[in-house]
């Protein structure tokens, strides 16, 4: 687990959940501090499920990095469940687009 | 290509007699470099102010949030000397209320700004997001290049910019942004 500052990042054997309030300053500053999702998507053996439900904000950089995580998983064809909450405005409006990148990705609201 | 003037969509004009609330606010952009929390909790506070106006407290405060949070990033990035005042303005008019900011910006990024507005004026919002996601990530990795278009896209922001000439800096330019949106698609989230 990793906490930094506004949001927490908690890894799982089959996915990660990702918390808080993220709006990093750039695309470089997530591919860092995702890297380990990264990692998980590269060595996935079965399916995996990205938790965002409690992600209270994401700023675009973050919608472009979470967009390289769904090309990275269309890449490697691994199965790609992300939980949403539809009470957040951000996730029912930003994540229904994304799905769109990648056919194998499922949203499941929480 | 002529960089002064309008940019944008055609926005409806307001009268300031008819504000319902406005609250204008000057930073310098070094505060936001120096802690890029500040973009957030300047974000943050400006939308707990707003939030009264509306039915839905809760969904107003994250829909306002969300754009001014994107805005004050920009003035961060986008403002071509960090220590020269910037500001961010918001205005309520009953059904439509508006963010305006201020600052200066170098040449290369006014012109992106110019053709990213004038390409968001005509295609579909929807359309315009897959593309950017696609060319960044096979083009352009530093890049997002996300924040205006996903506003329209996710809450039907209507964006213009005035773009001014600096007296005496040719490479400088003034920039105006305006963001309106309809109080209904605030309040909805
Ligand atoms: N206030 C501003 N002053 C000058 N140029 C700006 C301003 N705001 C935006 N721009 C220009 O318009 C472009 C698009 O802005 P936008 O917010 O959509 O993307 P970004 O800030 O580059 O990336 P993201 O918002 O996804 O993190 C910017 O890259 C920049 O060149
Ligand atoms: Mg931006």
């Amino acid at each position: 687990m990793s906490v930094e500052g506004e949001y927490k990042l908690e890894l799982r054997a089959d996915g990660a959940t990702l918390s808080g309030v993220m709006r990093l300053v750039s695309p470089a500053a997530y591919r860092s501090a995702l890297a380990a999702v990264h990692d998980q998507i590269e060595a996935a053996k079965g399916p995996l499920e990205l938790d965002l439900a409690g992600l209270q904000f994401l700023n675009s950089s973050g919608i472009t990095a979470l967009s390289r995580l769904v090309m990275l998983a269309r890449e490697h064809s691994v199965q790609l469940t992300v939980i949403i909450d539809e009470q957040v405005s951000w996730q029912k409006k930003t994540l229904p687009s994304l799905a769109r990148l990648y056919p194998k990705l499922t949203l499941k609201a929480r | 290509m002529d960089l002064l003037g309008q940019v944008g969509d055609t926005l409806t004009p307001q009268d300031p007699a008819d504000r319902l609330s406005n609250l204008r606010i000057e930073l310098l952009p070094i505060d936001l470099i120096v802690q890029w929390r500040r973009c957030s909790k300047m974000a943050d506070f400006l939308a707990s102010y707003f939030e009264y106006h509306f039915e839905s407290r809760v969904v107003a405060a994250q829909v306002l949030s969300t754009g001014l949070n994107e805005l004050i990033e920009n003035l961060a990035k986008f403002s071509a000397d960090k220590q020269r005042p910037v500001s961010v303005e918001i205005s309520h008019f009953g059904e439509v209320i508006t963010f305006e900011t201020q600052n200066e910006a170098r040449r290369a990024e006014v012109a992106a700004l110019r053709a990213r507005l004038t390409r968001m004026a005509t295609t579909d919002p929807e359309e315009l997001f897959l593309e950017q996601l696609e060319h960044t990530a096979s083009r352009d990795r530093a890049a997002s290049g996300l924040g205006l278009i996903n506003l329209k896209k996710d809450y039907g922001a209507r964006l213009s910019a005035e773009i001014r000439a600096v007296p005496d800096d040719p490479e400088r330019f003034h920039v105006t942004l305006q963001l309106a949106l309809e109080v209904d698609a605030v309040e909805r989230g």
